[in-house]
Formats: structure tokens, sequence, C-alpha cells
């Protein structure tokens, strides 16, 4: 890639903090944000554990200062993304006629679906607003005016990958000069709909979820918000800033082999890992951690398992899932991993996979256990893969 | 027995939405996934739902629906010994 | 870069699918809004595959085919889809099912093809495609980015051939909430006829003898406060492209009876004489229905007499857009 794209600030809430210091404090201490479900209504919650955002949707409105009068437009979803986009905006110094021009392209699957589910129990009464806070752009609509930004906006919707396509989408409003700054990432909360619709696929572990363990037995749903300010060069110079690090390869392709599951020899993951290589100009043996999808499913973790080793043969690098950290928080996943690995170039941090003890006898591949930071990480590549076969790969490296 | 096959076909069917074909046509011996007629893993989800709602029978583990899903007959068989 | 649309395909409330040449006719309104006219889905897909798909993942599957078909393509170099409000007909029976029975007993199917990207990754899945494949849903200008970043893709010079579409269907349950919040909004009837549809478009960077017409710019704007700002907005969009006002000779307004002064300024600032049709009276209104537009305007463009179409739409003014097409 010719055109150098920073990374100015980034943002964050999910079930292991509020921000970035709340967030690392965490993984050093080993600390799981996963635990019994308290804020989300379900008659599911003594059956599984959950990533809550520690907060109920009132202190919620108070971290932000939302007036009484304007909460009924925001759900959820819409709380936590504005959090973090507000936090990636802060974080990378901008100033108000920077963000009013900046885009903000979001990522969910659900939208306002807490909302919704409001909605369908009460047809006849439901609350006007919550009716049009339905639909996914509507989050990042409540994110950009809170942020004070009128430019371009947009949201993806590619199941698990969204965070990342979402990302993608901003790196080419920069490239194709329609942008200087994009906020972008991802926002998903829990609800009863994405609870209920992974209980049906059998995909759970009722117990904490063990990544890249040969006992695997499925996932944790999360919730989060992760967002990175993305900069073009000429707006970097301008704003004296000094960049956390670049975006230098992405990639996205697709399986084509199942509507939910992974195929086994992990077809659209390895074009993804190999095309985000070719566009960042680098050679496997250049990176130097993973942070894998990894969501402790039987299927994803061998897929994606297999998948490495096609591209990095014997010489695989250190790699993790912070999953058994946040849980799978679905669209807002790639957001929060790519806010992590921002951090990884940045301070040299490798995250601990808790809950690992045995590898998968298929693929005899061993995840980082330990807490480290300040090791040399030039290039951190993180993998992201969703339903109807869609697989993203994006490289972050060292300026 | 063979009144719960029938059945099974019918049931079947129905949930699965599986268009243009008659209880008939199937084979209570054939494989309903792969080869035969065609079923998936999405299907073997449907199909736990449909023993929990139907016949009260809970399967836990469905790497465990292979085994009994592989022809009406197995399933038939199932149903019968697992039922009260 | 040059873009161009090979092939067009729409699935909406006129019968634009089966049409050799262009006939407008005011479609039928049922239950309130107009419903698409949808062909025998079973001499398309095949029949064991079509089991599972709702209306959306029909609509959308055929329309993509049919346009990958008539444009020669076996396999695009990316499959690029907005929808405003996603597979709204499996979200809205998950979760009814899901309050029926108190959170149990749940069928996985509908919540499996209830995801915003179903329809996308069903037509890589059935013509065995592994490059990029994005959706898009960002309410009323949804399938603008997926215009502009089919647009992008192609400048990246990361595909040559893009499969772009708008998918949008509804049910009545959908029309009488959305119905009530306009309501509720305005103090009074909301005025338009709701609407759903699915267009796709095989985009080209190669000159050729199949070029149909060609895909100039697309753009969206928000933080436009009076008339006087959509005026300057629009006039930049069309210096940028080179051209004047008074260049365009057809103009697809997203006009649906609402008495828009946005509406009302973007056909002043086009002379009189220049055709407008407003193409919500064929589609109805829906979060992609600028897909349908661009699907007429090609049509316009190739089948008759039409230079440069620009396609305006808005969303009560919170946000703006503006697509131009040209003949090649």
């Amino acid at each position: 890639m010719t055109d150098k794209i920073y990374i100015s600030g980034i943002g964050i809430i999910s079930a292991i903090g509020d921000n970035i210091d709340e967030s690392l404090h965490s993984f050093a201490n080993y600390k799981t944000g996963i635990g019994s479900t308290k804020y989300l209504e379900t008659i599911h919650k003594n059956k599984f554990v959950t990533g809550e955002v520690k907060h109920s949707n009132t202190e919620l409105f108070e971290m932000l200062a939302i007036p009484e009068k304007m909460q009924k437009k925001y759900t959820r979803t819409s709380l936590i993304g504005t959090i973090a986009a507000n936090q990636a905006v802060k974080s990378a110094g901008l100033a108000q006629g920077d963000i009013k021009d900046a885009a903000l392209v979001s990522a969910t699957t659900v939208g306002g679906m807490d909302k919704t589910e409001k909605v369908f129990s009460n047809k006849e009464q439901a609350s006007i607003d919550f009716i049009l806070t339905h639909r996914c752009g509507d989050s990042t609509d409540r994110m950009a005016d809170y942020i004070g930004l009128s430019g371009y906006r947009s949201t993806l919707s590619t199941a698990c990958s969204s965070g990342t396509n979402a990302i993608i989408h901003g790196v080419r409003l920069i490239r194709n000069g329609l942008a200087d700054i994009v906020i972008a990432g991802g926002a998903d909360s829990l609800s009863k709909f994405t609870l209920n619709g992974f209980n049906s696929l059998m995909i759970f572990d009722n117990d904490f979820c063990k990544p890249f363990d040969k006992n695997r037995k499925g996932l944790n749903l999360g919730e989060g918000a992760g967002f990175v300010v993305l900069e073009s060069e000429q707006s970097i110079k301008k704003r004296n800033k000094t960049p956390l690090c670049l975006v230098s390869g992405y990639a996205n392709a697709n399986d084509a082999y199942h509507q939910t599951a992974s195929s086994p020899e992990g077809v659209g993951a390895t074009l993804s890992m190999q095309n985000a290589l070719k566009k960042a100009l680098l050679k496997p043996d250049e990176i130097d951690y993973i942070n894998v999808h990894g969501t402790g499913t039987e299927n994803n973790d061998l897929s994606e398992g297999v998948a490495i080793k096609n591209i990095f043969k014997d010489n695989i690098p250190p790699f993790s899932s912070i999953k058994s950290f946040t849980g799978h928080t679905l669209g807002a996943a790639a957001g929060i991993e790519a806010v992590f690995s921002v951090l990884s170039v940045k301070n040299g941090i490798i995250y601990p996979n808790i809950n690992f003890k045995d590898p998968i006898d298929e693929l005899d591949m061993v995840p980082e256990t330990k807490y480290t930071s300040d090791n040399k990480l030039k290039h951190v590549l993180s993998n992201s893969f969703g339903f109807g076969g869609n697989n993203s790969t994006i490289i972050f490296s060292a300026v | 027995m063979e009144e719960l096959k029938e059945k099974l076909k019918a049931q079947l069917i129905e949930q699965l939405n599986l268009e243009d074909v008659e209880p008939s046509d199937i084979e209570s011996s054939e494989p309903l996934f792969g080869d035969g007629l065609g079923l998936d893993s999405i299907d073997a989800l449907e199909i736990i739902v449909l023993l929990e709602k139907e016949y009260s029978i809970k399967i836990e583990d469905p790497k465990k629906g292979k085994e009994i899903f592989a022809s009406i007959d197995t399933l038939a068989e199932f149903i019968t010994k697992n039922q009260n | 870069m040059d873009i161009f649309i090979n092939s067009i395909s729409a699935i909406s409330p006129v019968d634009s699918f089966n049409q050799e040449n262009l006939l407008l006719q005011t479609p039928e309104m049922v239950d309130g809004w107009y419903k698409c006219i949808e062909p025998d889905y079973r001499e398309i897909i095949d029949p064991r595959k079509l089991r599972r798909m709702s209306k959306a993942v029909k609509m959308g599957v055929t329309t993509g085919l049919k346009a990958l078909n008539d444009a020669d393509i076996a396999n695009p170099d990316a499959i690029i889809m907005g929808t405003g409000i996603g597979c709204i007909l499996d979200t809205e029976k998950f979760l009814q099912q899901l309050i029926d029975n108190d959170e149990s007993l749940l069928n996985p199917t509908a919540f499996i093809q209830s995801t915003h990207n179903t329809v996308a990754g069903q037509i890589a899945l059935l013509i065995g495609c592994n490059s990029y494949n994005f959706t898009f849903t960002q309410k009323t200008h949804s399938f603008e980015s997926a215009l502009l970043e089919s647009k992008m893709l192609m400048n990246d010079g990361e595909a040559n051939t893009v499969l772009v579409g708008g998918i949008d269907e509804t049910t009545n349950n959908t029309v009488a909430l959305m119905q009530r919040a306009a309501c509720a909004q305005s103090d009074k009837d909301a005025g338009y006829v709701p609407g759903e549809g699915s267009s796709f478009f095989s985009l080209s960077n190669e000159k050729g003898t199949n070029n149909i017409a060609k895909l100039i710019d697309v753009s969206v704007k928000y933080g436009i406060d009076t008339t006087k700002d959509l005026e300057r907005a629009l006039q930049e969009f069309l210096v940028k492209n080179g051209l004047e006002f008074n260049d365009i000779d057809l103009l697809l307004s997203g006009n649906n009876n609402s008495e828009s002064k946005w509406y009302n300024a973007v056909n002043d600032c086009l002379s009189l004489e220049k055709l407008v049709i407003s193409y919500k009276d064929y589609c109805g209104e829906y979060d992609t229905a600028s897909s349908f537009a661009m699907w007429l305007g090609t049509k316009l463009i190739h089948e008759q007499d039409a230079q440069k179409v620009l396609i305006y739409n808005t969303d009560e003014g919170y946000s703006h857009s503006f697509i131009l097409l040209t003949k090649c």
C-alpha cells in the first residue's frame, strides 16, 4: 500500500472496562468480564454467562450527560457506541471543526434490537421512538449527532466481521479523497434476539468459553463498542500529531461454503489473510502477533487454525483470542479487537488467551496465555469472521 | 411404528419446508442427510426443536443428532425408545 | 476512472423483472402498500435451495443472478449490497416466536436468515464466489454506500467487475409501525405509499459493446440546513463532474407526495423544461428505493433518449443523496 493511513485515536467500552486503562488492567490481572447476566432481561439469566458492559442504561446516560428528553432516541447499542466513539475522538485530540467534517463508519448486527423487542411485546402501545431506533443506521446517526459530526456516515452489517469492514470502508474514503479523518469501528449490545438466536444454533458454552482449546464447547456472548480514528498523512501533519500506528493491509473474502459454518479447509480465512499480507507488502514471517477471531466454537477455531497453518506453515507467530475476556461482541468484535491490536503495536502487548489448557488435536497450536508488554511487535494481524462466509483481515503496523 | 414413521415424514416436510416432496417420496431407510434427502446441519437443529416440541425429547448435544437422524427408521426407533 | 453499467435486473411493484421494454404502470395497492410482482422462483433457483429463503433473499438472489447472467459474468470481483431494514420478515418471525414461546423452542432458520448480509452471502454461496462481499445498512442511503464502495474499490484497483444491489422487503406489520411513527412525527397522514424491491447491476471498468450506461458519481450529504445549502451542494456535485444544472435532461426525484421543500428546491435548480419523474410513484417509499431509480434511469438511457440523469433522494432533509448516470 502506498498511501499512508494512520490511526490517531482509540476508544472502547466492553465487559472488561469503560475505557483503555480499565481494559488493560483487566488483561494484566487475568480478570475476565464474563459472568452471570445482570442487565439483560431474559429467562436464560441463570443458564448462560455473558460479557455485559457493567452499567445499566441509566448509568450510561449519566456517563454521556444526555438530557432526559433526548434519552428516548437512544438504544443500548447507540449508547455504548457513542461512549467509545467519543473517547476515540478525544484520544485523537480532534478539534470541533475536524470532527464536523469527519466521516463516521460504524458496524452493528442488530442495532436497536433491545428496543424493538419492547415494541413487539406490545405493538399497539409501543413508543414511536423505539420504532424509529430499529434500523442499524440509526445508532450511527446518534453517535454522529452526539460528537458533532455532520459529514458522511455509514454502517456495515456483515455479521461478526462487520467492524473490520467498517474500517476498510473508512480507509477507502480517505484513499479516495472523500475524507481526511474517519472514525470507524463497531457497536453491539446484548439482546434477547441474539442470545436466543445463538442458543437456537446450540453453539453456547454454558461455562466460560475456551478459545483454541481441545475441549472447547462454544462461545459466550458479549457486548461493547470499539472505535479507531483513521487519518490521512496530510491531516496528521497539519494537526502536528504523533499517530499510534498505521493501517498497512486489509482484505475481505468469502468462504462460499455454508450459511453459518466455516469450511474445513479455511478457504475464505486463508484468502483474507493472504490478500491482506499482499496489500501490506509483507511476508508471513514479518507478522509478529495475531489477534485471532477465536470464538471458542468447535468449527471456528479449527477452521481458523487450518487457515493460519496454510499461511504461516511451521512458523506461526504468537497468537491469542481475547474473547474469553470480552465474550463475542458480534458486530463490535472487530472494532474492539482493532483497538487492542493498535495497543499491541504501540505498547508491545500480547493478551492472554485464558481458559486454554490443551491444544486441538488436529492443529497442535498453543496460544499465548501470559500477559506481556514491551514486546517488539512491528506488524499485528487481526482476523474477524462472520455468518454468510464473511472473512476479514486487517494488519496494523508500527509507524 | 409404521404410523410414527409416516407422521415423522409429514412433520419433516412441513418443518423443513421441503417443497415438492411427498411423504411417499421418502424411503424410511434412506439417509436423510448428504446424498439422500440432502438435509444439512441447520436441518439437524430444526429436527432437535421438532423432537422437543412434538415428542418432549431433549437432545443437548447436537453432535449426537448425526446417528439419531440418519434415517426415518433410526429416528422412529429413537423416539419409541425415549418416550416416557 | 470510467465505470460502466453492463446489465440491470429488478423485481419491483411494477412488473420490472420480465419486461423487455420499459412500460411503467401505476402499481396496485394491497393492504395500503405496493407489493412486488414476483416471478416464479422455481424456474430460476433450485427448489431445494429455495426452501429456506424468505422473500428478500429470493428477490435478491434472483435479480443478482440475472444481472450477472445478462452481463456474462460467472464470478464477479465483488458483491456489494445495501439494505435499510434487512431481512425484516425473518427478523419479525423470530422475534414474534421469541415472545410467543417465552424464549424457548425457537427455530434457528429464521434467526440465521435474519442477518443483514444473508442476500450477499447466498449469492456468493450459490455461484461459489470467494471474492469481496460487503453489506451496508444506513437507512435511506444504504444503496448509495454500496455504490460508493463499488466505485472506490474499482478506483483502488481491487476489482474490475462488481455486482451491486439495493434490496428491502416489507411486511404489513412494519408498514403499520412505520406509518404510525411517520404520522406521530408530522401530525398528519404519512402521505406516501410504502413499497419494496430488489435492483441489481453489473458494473465494469472496461469499455465495450455491452455497456448500457455510465455511472458517473454518487454522493451523500449531511448537515444541510437550508435549501440554499442544498442548491450549493448539488452545484458542487455537478461541477466536480464537469456539468452544470442545464446539462441534466432527466431528474428522477424521490418526492413521495410529502410536499417537501427539498424536492421543490432541486426541481427549481434544473430548468422547467427538463423531465421530472417521481420514481416512488412506481416502487413506493422504501430505504433502497434509489436503486429502483437507478434501474429506471439506466433503462431510460439505454432504451430511450435520456442523456444525463440525476437521481435525488432525501430523508426529510436529514440526509441528501445524488446519483449521476449518463449515456456511454
